[in-house]
C-alpha cells in the first residue's frame, strides 16, 4: 500500500519561540498580533492548551485562565527560518515533499521506502531536536493517502507518532467524530447526519452505491478516502490570489477600512507581478464580528496587475455595498488569472509609463524591503496590517520547495 | 511579564566555527556575560544588508543578539535579564 507521511509541528508559533528563549520552556505563552484585552491569540504553547487557552482565545480571556501567561508578538521570519530548516530534512527522504502550511509537511514516500515508513517518521522527529532546536516537537502521521496520515497525525498529538494500516484503520476511525476528519466541518457533518451518517465508520463500512444515494457523490468519494485510495489529486496550479488581515477593532465604516484595503491591494499587485500574473476578476469580502456570516461581493476586472487599478474596483464595491455590521477581518482576492505577456507592451504611452515606474518601484522595495517606495495614496498607512504568516497553504513556501 | 526589547549596541566576542559565526562572550553596561548556547540563529536582510539575530543563553537568563553584515555592529535587542 502507498505511504504518506504527515508531519505536523506542535504548536509551533510558540514552541519557536519557547526554543529561542528557554526561560519560557515549561511557561504558558500565547501568540498575539496585539497585545490588548480584544487581541486574539493566534497560537498557544502545549502547557497553555493544558488550561484551555487555544487559537482564537481573547487575551483577556487566557489572563483570567492563567494569569501569569506570557504573551508575545509573531515573528514571521523566524518561524520562515524554522520551517525551511525541517523541510530541507524531510526533502532528504526518498519521495515528493510539499507545505500544506508553515507548520505541516506531507511526505509521499517512494515504494521502496514504504516498509520503513514508521523508522522515517521517527528519524525525522529526532533529527528536527538535534539539527533545528532540542525544544521543537513534532507529530508524524502514517497512513494510505494524505487524509488519513493527516488523521492519524492529529490523534497522537503532542510528540506523537501513529501509522493508520489496514488492520488498526477501523479501529481508530471508530474512536472518531465526524468533525475530527480534515475537511469535513459543522456544516457538512449536520448534512451527514440527516442522512443517517453519524460517525467516520459509516462512511469507511456503508455500501459506496448507498452512500452516494444518501449523499451523492461527496459520500462515495469520503467512502474511497476512509479505505485508503489516493483520489485527491494534488493541484499546485495558482487559482487566486489574495491576501487578509484582522482588523485590530471591528468597523464597517469605508473610510476605516480604506488603509488597509489600500495595503491589501499593494501587496497583490505586487505578487501578481512578481508572478507574471493578470488579474480578471476581484472579490473583497469580511468576517463579522461575531465570526458569524461573510460580507462578500465580486466583479470582473480588465486584466491588470496595477494596484491603483485593485484598489479603485475594489473601494468602489466598499463604497457602494459597505458592511451591515462591523468586520473583523478583511480579505481581498483576485481570481481568473491569466499569465502577463510581458512581450506585448501596452499601445498606450501612459500605460508602458506607469509600468516602467512600477517595475523601478518593485526593484527598489525588493531591496530595501516592503514599503520603502509607495504611492502618495499609500501615505499614513505604514502601521496597517505589517508582515504576517499564513496560517493556511503558503504559496511562497511551496513555490520555495519546488524550486528546491 | 515578558521579554524586554533594546537596541543598545554591545561589545561581542565570537568566534568563525565552521562557516557559522558564534558569539561567545558579550560585554553590556560594563559586564560581562558568557554565552552558554545558542538557541536560533536566523537571517533577516534589511535592503543590502544582513542582520543575524543569535537567540542565545547566558548565565542570567536569555538574550538576543543582532550583528549587521554591512555595519559591523553588535547590538542586544532583547533579553529578560529584569525579569
Amino acid at each position: 500500500m502507498p505511504k504518506v507521511l504527515h508531519l505536523d509541528m506542535d504548536s509551533f508559533f510558540a514552541t519557536v519561540e519557547q526554543q529561542s528563549r528557554p526561560s519560557l520552556r515549561g511557561r504558558s505563552v500565547g501568540i498575539a498580533p496585539v497585545d490588548s484585552p480584544g487581541g486574539t491569540i493566534v497560537a498557544a504553547s502545549i502547557e497553555a492548551k493544558k488550561f484551555g487557552v487555544k487559537t482564537g482565545t481573547k487575551v483577556a480571556e487566557a489572563r483570567e485562565l492563567i494569569p501569569d501567561i506570557v504573551i508575545l508578538p509573531p515573528t514571521p521570519n523566524k518561524y520562515r527560518v524554522v520551517h525551511r530548516r525541517f523541510r530541507s530534512i524531510m526533502q532528504e527522504y526518498r519521495g515528493i515533499c510539499k507545505p500544506r502550511s508553515v507548520d505541516e509537511i506531507a511526505l509521499w514516500l517512494e515504494p521502496s521506502e514504504w516498509d520503513r515508513a514508521s523508522e522515517i517518521g521517527v528519524d525525522i522527529k529526532q533529527r528536527i531536536r538535534d539539527e533545528v532546536g532540542e525544544w521543537l516537537s513534532s507529530s508524524v502521521g502514517i497512513g494510505p493517502n494524505w487524509l488519513l496520515a493527516k488523521t492519524a497525525c492529529s490523534i497522537r498529538k503532542p510528540d506523537g507518532l501513529l501509522e493508520i494500516t489496514e488492520g488498526n484503520r477501523r479501529d481508530i476511525l471508530a474512536e472518531l467524530d465526524l468533525t475530527d476528519l480534515c475537511g469535513i466541518a459543522g456544516r457538512m457533518a449536520a448534512r451527514m447526519n440527516l442522512a443517517g451518517i453519524r460517525t467516520p465508520l459509516d462512511l469507511h463500512d456503508m455500501k459506496p452505491w448507498e452512500l452516494k444515494h444518501r449523499l451523492g457523490i461527496i459520500g462515495y468519494y469520503w467512502h474511497l478516502r476512509l479505505n485508503g485510495y489516493a483520489i485527491d489529486t494534488e493541484d499546485w496550479a495558482t487559482k487566486t490570489l489574495g491576501h487578509s488581515s484582522v482588523l485590530p477593532r471591528p468597523t464597517a465604516s469605508p473610510e476605516d477600512l480604506k488603509p488597509l484595503l489600500h495595503k491589501l491591494c499593494h501587496r497583490i499587485a505586487r505578487r501578481l507581478r512578481q508572478d507574471s500574473w493578470l488579474a480578471q476578476g476581484l472579490v473583497i469580502s469580511g468576517s463579522m464580528a461575531d465570526w458569524g456570516d461573510r460580507w462578500v461581493h465580486s466583479v470582473k476586472l480588465n486584466p491588470t496587475q496595477r494596484r491603483d487599478e485593485l484598489f479603485q474596483t475594489a473601494w468602489g464595491l466598499l463604497k457602494s455595498r459597505p458592511p451591515a455590521a462591523p468586520l473583523r477581518k478583511l480579505a481581498v482576492t483576485t481570481y481568473n488569472l491569466r499569465p502577463a505577456n510581458p512581450k506585448q507592451p501596452s499601445l498606450l504611452e501612459t500605460d508602458r509609463r506607469t509600468h516602467s515606474a512600477l517595475i523601478g518601484t518593485d526593484a527598489v522595495n525588493d531591496r530595501w524591503g516592503e514599503f520603502t517606495v509607495i504611492p502618495a495614496a499609500m501615505m499614513g498607512t505604514e502601521e496597517v496590517a505589517g508582515d504576517a504568516i499564513a496560517f493556511g497553504q503558503d504559496l511562497r513556501l511551496q513555490r520555495e520547495t519546488l524550486d528546491s | 511579564m515578558g521579554p524586554m526589547t533594546l537596541a543598545d549596541k554591545v561589545s561581542v566576542l565570537a568566534k568563525f566555527d565552521d562557516g557559522k559565526l558564534v558569539p561567545i562572550i558579550m560585554r553590556w553596561r560594563g559586564r560581562r556575560y558568557w554565552v552558554q548556547g545558542v538557541n536560533l540563529h536566523h537571517v533577516e536582510n534589511r535592503g543590502g544588508d544582513k542582520i543575524h539575530y543569535f537567540a542565545v543563553s547566558t548565565e542570567i537568563g536569555d538574550a538576543t543578539l543582532s550583528y549587521s553584515q554591512d555595519e559591523m555592529y553588535w547590538r542586544l535587542v532583547e533579553t529578560n535579564f529584569f525579569e
